[in-house]
């Protein structure tokens, strides 16, 4: 039984009249019916299977649809066509940097983003100390988050979500932040929580790091589909032709 | 649903802490300050319809506190409400959480405000020599219909308010309306 499957899915975007009038202008227009929008896909007819304890990494030019395909994934987006099933828990790391409020202190941050990883309070008591020490921001604790360089900023974030362990994790290009010796430490880190065992969604530009730890690749191009398949070496030198301009799609 | 709800219960204390926080962090009065409020504005309200218009009902200003402090609650519940979508887009296009969580944040932190007011309303009371009978439970169940109807309109309200352009004045002309709708001025 495999533990994510996904199967036809297409996520549409919707641009034009929709958001940029208000909903008197939308009910006029409607009724007018001068309402016009265009439809926007940004991913189309994607299928893939992961089992247990697998690592999938998928691999694409930018605005191939690969966060948003890992949004329809983790559950934060409904697939406009197609289906998802999953099974146990699911951690995104989607952006590292979101749900902060600059306001707040740095304790107080850590909590809150804790929270939407969907610790709890217990677990957030027990391993606060150790968070800090990982980001080494000892000093800066009752500091108001705003007055922090972005450096420590991504530090703090981090460490937060490195202490994640769901079944499926699913990292959009997180493995390697902040600043010189702290790369270091984080891709060990992380490699460690992957190593733990939870099935990982890699999306990642470095090629180098896909082809060590991927047992699986996803190719998407503007939204399509081009591969998918266990050959990992082989997906990722059609892919380095492809970049560098030797192969044709 | 409760059990969503209980399993993001951690998350829900965090999100009522952090609006709370946000709310008071750059005023000088702080908590104070939601008590402070309701009193002027019935300063303001009584001093007008008393010197004004005239108006002589008995416990006069007892009686406009109680009409005050359930509108403001109302509107203060609705108005809040309105941008909890908006106003977090950040988290939950990013974070899976359930979106109505934001809702319900504001709405506990709207009825803690009220609790306050309540109890200076209560106050109030004991000043202006009503008596205390116990009948005051039965207000229990208006003041929970209250909460069913803040989070209703707050769940509509917020979900339209996502169409509004960026940068349209924060009270919507629905939320005016559904104002004079449901509480006629003539109730003063």
């Amino acid at each position: 039984m495999s533990i994510l499957e996904v199967k036809n899915v297409s996520i549409r975007y919707i641009t034009g009249d929709f958001k940029d009038i208000g909903l008197k202008e939308y009910v006029m227009r409607r009724l007018k019916g001068n309402y016009h929008v265009t439809e926007f896909w940004a991913d189309k007819d994607v299928s893939f299977t992961l089992e247990h304890g697998e690592m999938l990494g998928i691999i694409g030019a930018n605005g191939a649809g690969k966060s948003t395909l890992l949004k329809a994934v983790s559950g934060i987006m409904v697939p406009t066509e197609g289906r998802i099933r999953r099974e146990g828990s699911i951690a995104a790391l989607l952006e590292l940097a979101s749900g902060f409020d600059g306001e707040l202190t740095v304790k107080e941050n850590a909590y809150l983003r804790g929270a939407m990883l969907g610790y709890t309070r217990k677990f957030m008591d027990e391993k606060y100390d150790e968070i800090i020490a990982f980001a080494e921001l000892k000093d800066f604790e009752d500091r108001p988050f705003k007055q922090l360089s972005s450096g420590m900023k991504s530090r703090l974030a981090f460490s937060i979500a490195c202490l994640v362990k769901p079944d499926i994790l699913i990292l959009d290009e997180v493995l390697s932040v902040g600043d010189g010796a702290f790369k270091k430490k984080s891709e060990a880190k992380m490699r460690e929580v992957i190593g733990g065992g939870a099935t990982t969604i890699l999306v990642s530009h470095s090629l180098k790091q896909v082809r060590e730890m991927c047992t699986k690749i996803l190719w998407l191009h503007k939204g399509r589909q081009i591969e998918f398949g266990t050959d990992v070496q082989g997906i990722c030198d059609r892919y380095e032709a492809f970049l560098g301009g030797k192969l044709e799609l | 649903m409760f059990q969503t709800l209980k399993s993001y219960q951690f998350l829900f204390e965090e999100l009522v802490k952090r609006d709370f926080k946000k709310k008071y962090k750059r005023t000088v009065l702080g908590m104070a300050w939601s008590v402070l409020s309701p009193l002027l504005h019935l300063l303001v309200m009584r001093l007008v319809f008393t010197r004004f218009f005239g108006r002589t009902t008995p416990h006069y200003t007892t009686f406009l506190f109680c009409g005050n402090l359930v509108f403001s609650f109302f509107s203060e519940s609705t108005n809040q409400g309105m941008t909890a979508l908006t106003g977090n887009a950040d988290i939950f296009t990013k974070v899976n959480v359930p979106k109505y969580l934001f809702l319900f944040s504001k709405n506990v932190q709207c009825l803690i405000n009220f609790g306050l007011t309540l109890c200076v309303f209560l106050v109030f009371c004991a000043l202006d020599h009503i008596t205390f009978t116990w009948r005051f439970v039965l207000l229990l169940y208006p003041i929970a219909c209250l909460v069913l109807l803040n989070l209703g309109l707050g769940l509509i309200l917020s979900a339209l308010f996502v169409l509004q352009p960026p940068g349209a004045a924060p009270v919507s002309d629905q939320s005016r309306l559904c104002h004079h709708q449901i509480f006629p001025r003539d109730r003063y």
